[in-house]
């Protein structure tokens, strides 16, 4: 036991190490313009790396951010009595490892993907550093350094700049993981994002150094390029040019650059952070929705490509082999006549023996043709047939929208998750639906009703889809399941016979008869339903 | 072997044509229907052989075919005609009491094979049948002592222990079971038992076979 700690406590080491070093060489750099007697600096990107550096390595850390702290203490020369230094720092160090600690329980640390998570994330900044900058400000007042009439300004600027520090430079740390990826996508969009860096500089150049933009009076124009690359780059992409533009603040502190009061500063600039963070935030959530999205209809797509093409092979093949039984038995029988005949040409025989062969070898083409499509994989998964028929009627929204029917699914509560490929479902369950739409678009537009109902009879699921549609007509009722048969004009009459395929090989079955409350068609799915 | 027949049920011509041709240049003689229901219309209890039925066809497919066959007693021994891979239909073909299947397109040395077996399940049958017939007409000749001495016989038991159980003398047993012996054209007491055996064998079996089943 000892000697894993030991040995956890030298992996732990190298990080410490760079964070202490990174802290001060952060602090040294963003030294500016200090007020009050504990100099309080207006940018605290140090405390954005304390947070970071717990989330990552673990709140129970916090001992060594006090260090940090102190060690920053003691490297300025400060005037204040150490005493209360230690005490602020111990104060800073326990509220920043509770932040880490409810940011991780939250989990927030890896992933502010969401726009809910980044919008948690902001607001516990907020409250953490409100409580920080209180309490690091109310120990001076205690001691008589601030007056209580600067305390207030003292606690505005202090948990603004690490309110700033966090909310920039954290989430950038924390996803650190996913710079490889970005720098990837960078060498591929350098011209846009050189064109993104050279707007900031622009914005910079005339918020700052303009004489007419006096007074910051154009700050707000920052946030053209913020957006711009918060919509391109999401979060990352966001945060860094916020980065840039505080570095560019900082060096305009230190230039002595005309400036008005930092405190209009920070809250302008911890606006922009928000910003960044909330829309970078909503832009990749919204990104990888549609990712799923996308992939979902490409799966979707793809076994219904296969399940097409399985079943045109399946007829083809079948059409295909009644001529060639006959050939074969044709050409076995002239070998018979053949081998009755006294004077034949040996190569007669041979020819047609050869001739059986050939066809043989197409029927055996169409064979292989024929497994390929039929053994296609077939997943084995939980398939939770409420989610999906939810799913499916809401890719239908549209189409019933524009037919002017409605759809009701009833699923009863003691329909069991079935196993089987819920990609191939979802394709018998879409047709089945894209059918019913079809029939009732054909009825008077009052009352175009489908009903889906989902129910278990002792050990099968049964699924049936009914519509107010005309039904079936009597003279294709008997070949409905038949490929190429279809009663729609355009219908290349293989949904049917694909989805029968489909729940044959899922050991179930589908059939259809009339629907005794809508009138038009009822078919039903049934599917086994395995013992557990 | 001339007297049986292959009868083809196939809905496509060409397979139809094709196949009787091969059967007929095989020796066999073959008898095509384009349906099923061609083929129960003018189906005729004395026709011996085989059905060679494809399995998909318009209408009555062969599964039907053998569903009307059952309900109708009718016993030819079916095989049945698939499409490479249909798994499911074939089996349940099998199932159903097909006795072979033929893939198509078919090899002509295992169709002879095929249907030659399924014509010699049909002689067998038809001589069981025939036998039984036999049997049952000879046992119909018995008085009732006569029959209940031969199941006593049937049964293991000794001419004493017949004598007991039907409350008669031994040398009264032994009269009667001469009479039976002689009725019965048995020479040994082993045939007579084999007899008894085959004739409770022939009433508890098949009960719905139609014109062979005996009611006692």
């Amino acid at each position: 036991m000892a000697v894993e700690t030991g040995r956890r406590g030298w992996r732990l080491f190298l990080p410490v190490a760079v964070y202490v070093l990174l802290y001060l060489a952060l602090a040294w750099l963003s030294y500016a313009r200090p007020a009050l007697k504990p100099e309080i600096t207006p940018w605290n990107p140090q405390t954005g790396l304390t947070v970071a550096f717990l989330l990552v390595y673990g709140p129970r850390l916090w001992p060594v951010t006090i260090a940090a702290l102190l060690a920053e203490v003691l490297i300025s020369s400060s005037e204040v009595a150490l005493p209360l230094s230690v005490a602020a720092c111990v104060w800073i160090g326990v509220i920043y490892g509770a932040l880490a600690t409810v940011l991780r329980r939250l989990d927030l640390a890896g992933s502010l993907l969401s726009a809910r998570a980044a919008g948690r994330f902001a607001v516990a900044t907020v409250v953490a550093s409100s409580v920080v900058a209180t309490g690091y400000v109310g120990i001076f007042v205690a001691a008589g350094d601030v007056s209580t009439a600067d305390a207030l300004r003292g606690i505005a600027r202090y948990s603004l700049s690490d309110m700033n520090g966090i909310l920039m430079l954290t989430p950038l740390l924390v996803l650190a993981e996913r710079w490889r990826e970005s720098f990837g996508v960078l060498r591929n969009r350098w011209r846009e994002a050189a064109a993104q860096g050279a707007s900031v500089l622009v914005t910079l150049i005339v918020v700052f150094y303009l004489p007419a933009a006096d007074q910051l009076r154009f700050f707000y124009l920052l946030f053209v390029p913020i957006i711009w690359i918060a919509l391109r780059w999401r979060i990352n992409g966001a945060l860094v040019a916020v980065l840039t533009i505080e570095v560019g603040l900082i060096i305009a502190a230190r230039a002595e650059i005309h400036t008005p009061r930092f405190l209009d500063l920070q809250v302008l600039l911890l606006t922009l952070s928000l910003t960044a963070l909330l829309l970078g935030a909503v832009v990749a959530e919204s990104a990888a929705i549609l990712h799923r999205l996308r992939e979902r209809d490409a799966e979707l797509a793809r076994a219904t490509r296969f399940a097409v093409a399985g079943e045109l092979t399946s007829a083809l093949a079948h059409e295909l082999n009644q001529p060639i039984t006959a050939l074969v038995s044709y050409l076995r029988a002239s070998d018979i006549l053949a081998s009755r005949q006294a004077n034949t040409d040996p190569q007669l025989r041979a020819t047609l023996q050869k001739s059986v062969n050939e066809a043989m070898r197409a029927s055996d083409v169409l064979r292989k043709l024929r497994d390929f499509y039929r053994g296609g994989t077939v997943k084995r998964e939980q398939v939770d047939f409420a989610a999906l028929s939810t799913r499916v009627a809401a890719s239908f929204q549209e189409n019933l929208r524009l037919a002017s029917a409605t759809l009701v699914s009833t699923i009863d509560s003691s329909v069991p998750p079935v196993e089987g490929d819920a990609t191939q479902l979802e394709i018998v369950l879409h047709n089945l639906i894209a059918n019913a739409i079809d029939a009732v678009s054909r009825g008077p537009a009052a009352h175009r009703r489908i009903e889906l109902h989902a129910t278990r009879s002792e050990d099968e699921l049964i699924l049936s889809v009914e519509d107010s549609g005309p039904g079936i007509p009597a003279e294709v009722s008997r070949e409905i399941f038949e490929p190429f048969v279809t009663t729609r004009p355009g219908g290349m009459g293989l949904g049917l016979a694909i989805s029968r395929t489909l729940a044959q090989a899922r050991g179930g079955d589908l059939s259809f008869g009339r629907s005794s409350t809508l009138g038009g068609a009822c078919f039903k799915l049934r599917l086994p339903i395995e013992a557990p | 072997m001339s007297e049986h027949t292959v009868f083809l049920v196939d809905d496509d011509a060409s397979i139809r044509d094709a196949l009787s041709l091969l059967i007929s240049l095989k020796g066999l003689r073959s008898s095509v229907f384009a349906s099923a229901e061609d083929f129960l219309a003018v189906y005729n209890p004395s026709w011996r052989g085989c059905l060679l039925t494809d399995l998909k066809m318009q209408g009555m497919s062969g599964l039907d075919l053998q569903e009307a066959l059952r309900e109708r007693g009718i016993q030819l021994p079916v095989v049945v005609l698939t499409a490479h891979g249909d798994v499911n239909t074939t089996r349940a073909a099998l199932k159903n009491g097909a006795v072979d299947f033929l893939e198509k397109p078919v090899n002509d040395e295992v169709l002879v094979d095929v249907l030659m077996n399924a014509i010699r399940i049909d002689e067998e049958r038809h001589r069981t049948h025939a036998q039984q017939a036999q049997t049952t007409a000879r046992l119909a000749r018995l008085t009732t002592r006569e029959r209940e001495v031969l199941d006593a016989l049937a049964d293991g038991l000794s001419h004493k222990e017949i004598a007991e159980k039907l409350s008669i003398s031994a040398r009264t047993v032994e009269v009667y079971k001469a009479r039976m012996m002689d009725k019965l054209q048995c020479g040994t007491l082993a045939d007579v038992v084999r007899l008894a055996i085959e004739a409770r064998a022939a009433t508890s079996d098949r009960p719905h076979t139609g014109p062979k089943a005996t009611p006692q």
